[in-house]
């Protein structure tokens, strides 16, 4: 394989990486929070306090502060990367990697948001009070 | 050379196809030679047997689209009799029991056997015309699901004739569902019968995904794919997900109440709510799986009587990509009444309520198109109005539901009928219909009446607003769900009444689309090319659309191949290096049109830029996947009865199928198809593409870490809801058998990666000797689980840990056994020589399988073996 075949390869690795982040992070998130919260609250475990905190509300929000900044980051750097290419020559065959980034960015940043969003129940209410 | 070895365009091969720009103009000349050619190759078969033997995908998304249709007014039979009991309070015109049979039967119709195959029926349909190819990646996979799909319907309906007909809902929530409560036939009808129609969706949903990634025309990059593509890829990745949660969640079910586990029942600790769970991981994620091609649907049909471009096509996409993901994310909105810790509850309030942005996008951008453009009122753009304003109304009723506050006061009432109406019939039959208007041209070569299509338009949706509209009122007012009857007097009749009547009104406004689907079929006017001037790629066959769709495939330059003049302006236009490619793949493209003459040739293309990988050989017609789909119904039938002698006819008859449907029809490579390969730099596989085998393997492996994923969560689930675990002081197992085990895995796995480097280099002895290896460590490892399984002291029905403990160890015993059928077929076809260093694609998919086993292992070994220790 020659060296701009390799390149070429981990370019578009890197496009389907941008490109699939956000909503991939949320998936990890959200099944990580619910686990936590549902299994976490069956276990018992907010019964046990770190300084003070119910570790299933810290555990919520370092996980969310976590995926958040990994989606804004993935978001941001897909941002920069559009930005390039949308500022640079038209180019025809930028046109794919610009229709990735650019969707890319748009997805980390509506899921920064609904994870960001996802956690603010956390605080206006106790965990695992039972319904 | 054979001095057949002439390519390129030429007297001898000649253009074929016949493509009109937006004003009409004939660019290339039609009926060419080469049609009669390829009409041969892809020819149905004749006769009777042939009509079982045939799988083009025009005629299997047409009888598949049928058959749903069948189901659908079935469905809609049973609608009229519930609601005309409704009419008057404490009405005995049914008895509770025939209501309850009813609204099960009418909800699973509809969602089961009506929604999910119609639209899987329009993609297999019109997939390879949209995406500029000739055929889906695996006909006789569609031809196993249509007969499965039709046959396991049947199989679902037969309850009426055996008087055990289900009636716990379509959602069959335990312990009603369970051994105690439905005791006889009624819930295993439910279970199997559309246990099978489930299979038919997971075998069409890996296929459309296939064909979408891989199978696009050469230039048709992901920028340029048509949004109904978008809408079916990330349909089909969630039908993998989906159904097959319902697949497992049915399959527990079914042992609970056939064989005595335990998993549902919370007295030997079980979990009632984990079926509520399992059955609501698939139950949302499947209302979006029947939304999402419907929006692709009002995609395409839109701009064309919008007569301007979709407006915002990236941020539709985004809304796809989106709403895919965040449907898996609201499960539990189904479930704010059972009880469930508050965290969860507020988690899912928020994605329930968060849907509605790309839902918005997509609305947004339809007005959008609908606004800048200038909108021609056909019957298919009447029922696009009629989607959006029902759609939206539905919307905003679902958000109202996402808040748990409210739908405390809702659930189970009126209102939820009235929101899911809202959006099932508005979101997805609406569009359904617009289809069905817009693309019978295509399928038919005729057009449907605009005037009857006005007036069945007019009925239904007038019909439909009247029926469903009094529905939020009189469930504000209290009124609950699946009751039969109700109080005269206690003011919920003059809304009853109301609805039944706009029933009555879409009953007619249905008649009256079947009358005219008879009336053009017989009379219709005759259309002979794009009768909607429309911009897709579908149009630019002739009409109706030949077998073998295209005969030299189109070069996409854009998203409207049909209103661009890039994609049909002369070359020289071009940049230089674009003509260059151009010219290369079209040089390729004409070739291929013109050969090969003896079998089925399609193009896989690369995942984002479209770029010509493969020609490959599609497979032919066979009657080994009706067989095959003849054995799963008998096994699943057989078992509705607990007749297990037929349950065992039912799986050799599968595993006969199976054999015969993959035995290898090896042909050998010509002279012709080297110098093809070598002119034009694309390798030729005329015994399968390795792309598209590797891409099954791996939805495949996909499906397969769902299920085990869906175990283990209902493992730990269980796990933590109860106290002690193991349950009934039963001893953690022993660590010893699952170790040799584990060890014996990883040396299945590397004996097949060195046979896999073995035959890469063209050494079959050494390959031979790698297979067999892996044969002998696979079963050692499926030895120890089967030898543990008789010496544990417990039976599967003594608790759901015992339940857990055979069911995960038994499941991890399939999986091996799979991997070793497929080591044994590949052993022997070994023998015939069928392996080289070029072709071997058996031996790499098999090598992916035993690596992907690895962690299937190491997840449920660990699960069952591991976890009591650490729990």
């Amino acid at each position: 394989m020659t060296q701009s075949n390799t390149n070429a390869d981990v370019q578009k690795k890197r496009l389907w990486f941008i490109f699939l982040a956000g909503p991939v992070i949320y998936a990890i998130y959200f099944l990580t929070v619910y686990v936590l919260g549902e299994f976490g609250c069956l276990a018992g475990i907010q019964h046990f306090n770190f300084w003070g905190i119910n570790p299933i509300h810290l555990g919520v929000v370092l996980l969310t502060v976590i995926a958040a900044f990994a989606t804004l980051g993935v978001g941001l750097t897909a941002f920069r990367r559009w930005r390039i290419l949308h500022k640079g020559a038209e180019d025809p065959d930028m046109d794919d990697p610009k229709f990735m980034l650019f969707v890319g960015l748009w997805l980390n940043g509506l899921f920064t948001v609904v994870i960001v969003l996802s956690a603010v129940p956390m605080l206006f209410g106790s965990a695992c009070d039972w319904t | 050379m054979a001095k057949d070895l002439a390519f390129g365009p030429s007297a001898e091969h000649p253009h074929a196809n016949t493509v009109q720009t937006g004003d009409g103009r004939n660019v290339i000349s039609p009926e060419e030679p080469i049609n009669e050619r390829l009409e041969k190759i892809w020819a149905d078969p004749p006769g009777f047997t042939g009509w079982f033997r045939a799988l083009q995908n025009d005629a299997l998304g047409a009888r598949i689209m049928s058959t749903a249709f069948a189901f659908f007014l079935l469905g809609g039979i049973m609608a009229i009799l519930m609601r005309t009991q409704l009419l008057w309070g404490e009405s005995e015109f049914l008895s509770p029991q025939t209501f309850n049979e009813l609204f099960t039967m009418h909800g699973s119709t509809m969602m089961y056997l009506f929604a999910v195959p119609m639209l899987e029926g329009f993609a297999i349909f019109l997939l390879p015309f949209v995406l500029g190819n000739r055929e889906m990646p695996f006909p006789r996979l569609g031809q196993f699901s249509y007969f499965t799909f039709v046959l396991g319907g049947i199989l679902f309906f037969s309850s009426f004739l055996f008087g055990a007909v289900p009636d716990a809902g379509w959602f069959a929530y335990v312990p009603l569902s369970g051994p105690e409560y439905s005791r006889g036939l009624p819930l295993d009808f439910w279970l199997l019968g559309l246990g099978v129609a489930e299979v038919a969706a997971i075998a069409a949903g890996a296929e459309i995904a296939i064909a979408i990634v891989r199978m696009r025309a050469p230039g048709m990059t992901l920028s340029r794919m048509p949004v109904i593509a978008w809408a079916y890829l990330v349909t089909a990745i969630m039908i993998l997900f989906a159904f097959t949660t319902l697949l497992i969640a049915s399959l527990m079910l079914e042992l609970d109440r056939k064989i005595g586990t335990q998993f549902f029942n919370p007295a030997a600790g079980g979990s009632a709510i984990l079926w509520q769970h399992l059955f609501w991981i698939f139950g949302h994620p499947e209302v979006y799986i029947q939304f999402i091609p419907a929006t692709g649907m009002i995609s395409m049909i839109t701009p064309v009587f919008a007569r301007h471009r979709l407006v915002g096509y990236n941020y539709i996409v985004i809304a796809l990509i989106a709403t895919a993901f965040l449907s898996f994310a609201l499960w539990v909105h189904h479930m704010f009444t059972a009880g469930l810790p508050q965290v969860a509850m507020s988690f899912f309030s928020i994605a329930s309520i968060m849907i509605g942005i790309p839902a918005g996008i997509q609305i947004f951008a339809w007005i959008s198109t609908i606004l800048f453009g200038r909108p021609i009122w056909t019957t298919a753009f009447h029922y696009v109005v009629g989607f959006l304003v029902t759609f939206v109304l539905g919307g905003i009723s679902g958000i109202m539901v996402g808040v748990v506050p409210f739908d405390w006061q809702v659930h189970d009432s009126y209102f939820v009928v009235a929101h899911f109406h809202y959006v099932l019939i508005g979101g997805v039959t609406f569009p359904i219909f617009a289809a069905l208007y817009y693309w019978f041209p295509l399928f038919t070569g005729r057009r449907l009446s605009e005037r009857v299509g006005k007036w069945n338009f007019w009925l239904t949706f007038t019909g439909f607003h009247i029926t469903f509209f009094p529905m939020h009122i009189v469930g504000l007012l209290g009124m609950p769900r699946r009751v039969y009857t109700y109080q005269p007097g206690i003011g919920w009749e003059i809304y009853n009444q109301i609805s039944t009547i706009g029933a009555y009104i879409i009953a007619a406004g249905v008649l009256l689309f079947i009358i005219n689907v008879f009336r053009s079929l017989a009379a219709g006017e005759k259309v002979d090319s794009n009768p909607w001037k429309a911009d897709s790629l579908e149009w630019a066959t002739a009409i109706p659309a030949p077998n073998y769709g295209f005969a030299e495939l189109p070069i996409v330059q854009s998203r409207h191949p049909l209103w661009d003049e890039q994609s049909i302006r002369q070359e020289e236009e071009l940049e230089e290096h674009r003509r260059e490619k151009n010219v290369a793949i079209r040089s390729m493209l004409q070739d291929l049109a013109g050969w090969p003459l003896t079998w089925r040739a399609a193009l896989t293309t690369s995942a984002i830029d479209a770029r010509p990988t493969e020609v490959f050989r599609v497979s032919g017609p066979s009657i080994w996947p009706v067989v095959t789909s003849c054995g799963v119904i008998l096994m699943f039938a057989a078992e509705i009865f607990t007749l297990r002698t037929l349950v065992l006819s039912g799986a050799v008859a599968t595993i006969v199928g199976l054999i015969g449907w993959h035995w290898p029809d090896h042909i050998e490579s010509t002279e012709r198809e080297v110098e093809f390969e070598r002119k034009h730099n694309i390798p030729v596989y005329p015994n399968g593409s390795p792309t598209v085998s590797r891409w099954s393997m791996g939805l495949m492996i996909l499906l397969i870490t769902t299920c085990c994923a869906l175990f283990v969560f209902s493992y730990f689930y269980i796990t933590l809801s109860h106290g002690a675990w193991p349950m009934d002081n039963i001893a953690p197992p022993s660590l010893i058998l699952p170790a040799i085990g584990t060890i014996a895995v990883l040396a299945a796995a590397a004996a097949m990666y060195w046979a896999n480097q073995r035959i890469a280099r063209g050494e079959l002895a050494a390959m031979r000797v790698g297979l067999a290896l892996a044969f002998i460590f696979g079963a050692i490892a499926a030895g120890v689980l089967i030898y543990d399984l008789r010496q544990v002291p417990f039976a599967h029905s003594l608790n759901a840990y015992a339940s857990l403990y055979w069911t995960l160890t038994i499941f991890l015993i399939a999986i091996l056994v799979g991997g070793l059928a497929q080591n044994l077929f590949t052993q022997i076809w070994s023998w015939f020589g069928r392996y080289t260093a070029r072709e071997h694609v058996a031996v790499d998919i098999g090598a992916i399988y035993w690596y992907a086993t690895i962690g299937f292992w190491l997840l449920l070994a660990g699960t069952v073996y591991v976890s009591p220790y650490i729990l």
